[in-house]
């Protein structure tokens, strides 16, 4: 499992209405070197909610997920209109947002990178592709990619891989 | 107003012209006048001073003859010949007088004139001479004189002068001239000013009128009244003007409304190609959604067949069965929502509270299961449509109107109807979870959900409005937000074969 120096451990937070596909993803991070914890809601206001710690998680305490994998076509509110909130919301910003979707429409992208979107990947259809290609996304995100709130240097070499 | 610009106006340019041409021909008519007016002032003199002069001459004549030289003076002087005559003398052919007579203080004049007088010429066929100076005329006539008198015995060739005051004869004739050109004068500047008048009142009043008045067609709606004239062409002139008014505005009310009907088309085309190009992504995007479940479970499988876990392969298998029955759902759904307004039932007269009576015998079951209480209006009004297509809209939203109650509290569904200007207004009320604000313009969606924690593809709703809009008719969404409950309108045509 990837963890912060702090030893504060990185989550993800999965936002995808479909259960058979967070099911999907999940099982494919389980196979791979990426272990973290992965929060799982399933509408965008829920996301929202969570990531702001208001309604049904007004009163838990939860930390901030260290990325975002979302969904676009999402009930309640739109997964662009989660990016677009997230992307503006000072506390929120910074935290890598990873598009995940079925659409792999001109428009989405457009739209998504217009608000800021980290990355955007199209879900594969082959079970080899989307497991290689979860755990590749992963671990970049987790591993790699630095993180502006994070202390310089080599991340590799501060955390532990377990 | 400038004279130069007053100048190109009709009403001053037509009588500015026409009194200057009154005016030459007054003046050039005087002058004429003048010339003519001398010349028989002249001829008439002649006759005049000839008579006298002949009379004279016999009467002056006889007492000469006698040799009395004053009894022809005082002959002369009680003649009181002409009024106009000042000075009488008989000149002997050196012109030295024989015999003068004054009547006047002009005579003494005439006399001294007379004096530097240059005697005619003998040979002067005329006979007689005629001399103005300072308007004293004076003539001269050769007169034979009886020569058996001593003392005027070498006086044959004698001259009598006659001088008389030219002014009075002439003075009459300018004041004749003028009064003549004065009067004529006047009547020009009469006719110049009838002409003013006439131009002003009946061609350039309506004239400028017009003016104004077709101005006004480029900024005014209304009809524009254009001036009638006493005068044909003008007259002519503004009522076709008007007339052509009233068919440019005609013509261009066809045109705002023609443009409006393709705006309202134009419109409907871009609302259309936008729904059909959200409902291709829709599909593409749900029907993809299951595929990449069965591929990506389907892996999952072979791992875990491998791996020997049987927990997990019954569960792979189940979202595999599911994710499939979910895409033949999807796909009948589909199959449904383009049967809509391509196969279309024939329109017949329904009666609300029939179709929704209809509806919950149908879902009776579903009713009994969440004991809900439905209450229908009994006399709502007739609409005229596809029945079959109507009962799947009544169901659609009792169905919803069930579904999305709120915990521990009794599902109220309240169906009513109202007429509202040749429409009819149907609402289904319920006392349910309601739907905030914000999502209202997302629950018509095709396979939009807003809650997936409920059952359904979400295409039912999708389904209400594309049957309504077929109908011609529209449907909206009431509702104060999440626990308010939810009010569906429909508005369709009241009963009319027009409708469809």
């Amino acid at each position: 499992m990837i963890q912060s120096i702090s030893g504060k451990p990185l989550d993800i937070l999965l936002v995808e209405d479909n259960h058979a596909h967070a099911e999907l993803v999940k099982r494919s991070f389980e196979q791979n070197r990426v272990s973290n914890r992965i929060i799982h809601v399933e509408d965008g206001q829920l996301a929202l909610d969570y990531l702001l710690g208001q309604g049904e998680y007004a009163d838990s305490d939860v930390s901030l997920p260290h990325i975002v994998l979302l969904d676009l076509r999402l009930p309640k509110v739109d997964g662009l209109e989660v990016l677009q909130k997230i992307k503006t919301t000072e506390m929120l910003q910074k935290i890598p947002v990873v598009i995940l979707t079925t659409s792999s429409a001109e428009k989405d992208v457009a739209k998504a990178y217009e608000y800021h979107a980290n990355s955007y990947i199209v879900k594969p259809m082959d079970y080899a592709c989307f497991v290689s290609l979860m755990d590749d996304m992963g671990f970049y995100w987790m591993a790699w990619n630095q993180n502006p709130w994070e202390c310089p240097g080599n991340i590799l070499s501060s955390q532990a891989i377990v | 107003m400038k004279l130069s610009s007053n100048i190109r106006s009709l009403q001053w340019f037509l009588p500015v012209l026409l009194a200057i041409l009154g005016l030459l021909i007054v003046i050039v008519y005087g002058l004429f006048e003048f010339l003519e007016g001398q010349h028989r002032l002249e001829q008439k003199t002649l006759t005049d001073i000839r008579s006298q002069m002949t009379r004279l001459q016999a009467t002056l004549g006889d007492s000469l003859n006698r040799g009395d030289k004053y009894a022809a003076q005082r002959e002369v002087a009680y003649q009181g010949v002409n009024p106009a005559i000042n000075r009488l003398m008989l000149l002997d052919p050196q012109g030295m007088i024989i015999l003068s007579m004054n009547y006047s203080d002009l005579g003494q004049q005439a006399k001294n004139i007379s004096s530097n007088f240059e005697m005619p010429d003998q040979r002067i066929r005329l006979g007689f001479l005629l001399q103005k100076k300072n308007h004293l005329i004076q003539a001269y006539f050769p007169t034979q004189i009886n020569t058996q008198s001593n003392s005027i015995r070498n006086h044959q060739n004698s001259w009598l002068y006659m001088a008389f005051n030219g002014t009075y004869q002439y003075e009459e004739l300018l004041q004749d001239i003028k009064f003549k050109v004065l009067i004529l004068a006047f009547g020009v500047i009469l006719i110049t000013l009838l002409t003013w008048w006439i131009l002003k009142t009946m061609v350039v009043r309506p004239l400028i009128e017009l003016g104004k008045a077709t101005q006004k067609i480029g900024h005014e709606k209304q009809r524009v009244d254009f001036p009638d004239s006493w005068f044909n062409e003008i007259s002519i002139l503004a009522k076709s003007m008007g007339q052509m008014t009233d068919n440019l505005y005609k013509a261009n009310d066809q045109l705002i409304q023609h443009t409006k009907k393709q705006e309202g088309l134009i419109q409907l085309l871009e609302d259309k190609n936008a729904e059909l190009e959200r409902f291709a992504y829709t599909v593409s995007h749900d029907l993809k959604s299951p595929l990449v479940t069965v591929k990506g479970f389907v892996g999952l499988l072979r791992q875990d067949i491998k791996d020997n876990n049987a927990v997990r392969v019954s569960g792979d298998l189940e979202q595999i069965a599911a994710a499939a029955d979910k895409m033949a759902i999807l796909l009948d759904d589909l199959l449904e929502l383009s049967r809509i307004g391509r196969v279309v039932n024939k329109p017949e007269k329904i009666l609300l509270s029939d179709l929704f009576a209809e509806v919950v015998i149908t879902i009776q079951g579903q009713i009994k299961q969440a004991d809900a209480i439905i209450k229908i209006q009994p006399d709502m009004p007739a609409i005229y449509a596809d029945k079959h297509r109507m009962l799947e809209v009544a169901q659609n939203l009792l169905d919803n109107a069930i579904k999305f109650s709120q915990a521990n509290i009794i599902p109220e569904v309240e169906v009513t109807a109202t007429i509202d200007q040749n429409k009819v207004v149907c609402c289904v009320a319920d006392n349910g979870i309601g739907i905030k604000v914000e999502y209202h313009n997302r629950v018509f969606g095709l396979f939009n959900r807003l809650d997936p924690s409920f059952e359904g593809t979400g295409i039912g709703l999708a389904l209400v409005k594309r049957i309504i809009e077929v109908h011609n008719g529209s449907i909206r969404i009431e509702s104060n937000g999440h626990g308010q409950g939810t009010r569906f309108y429909f508005t369709l045509a009241k009963t009319s074969e027009r409708s469809l």
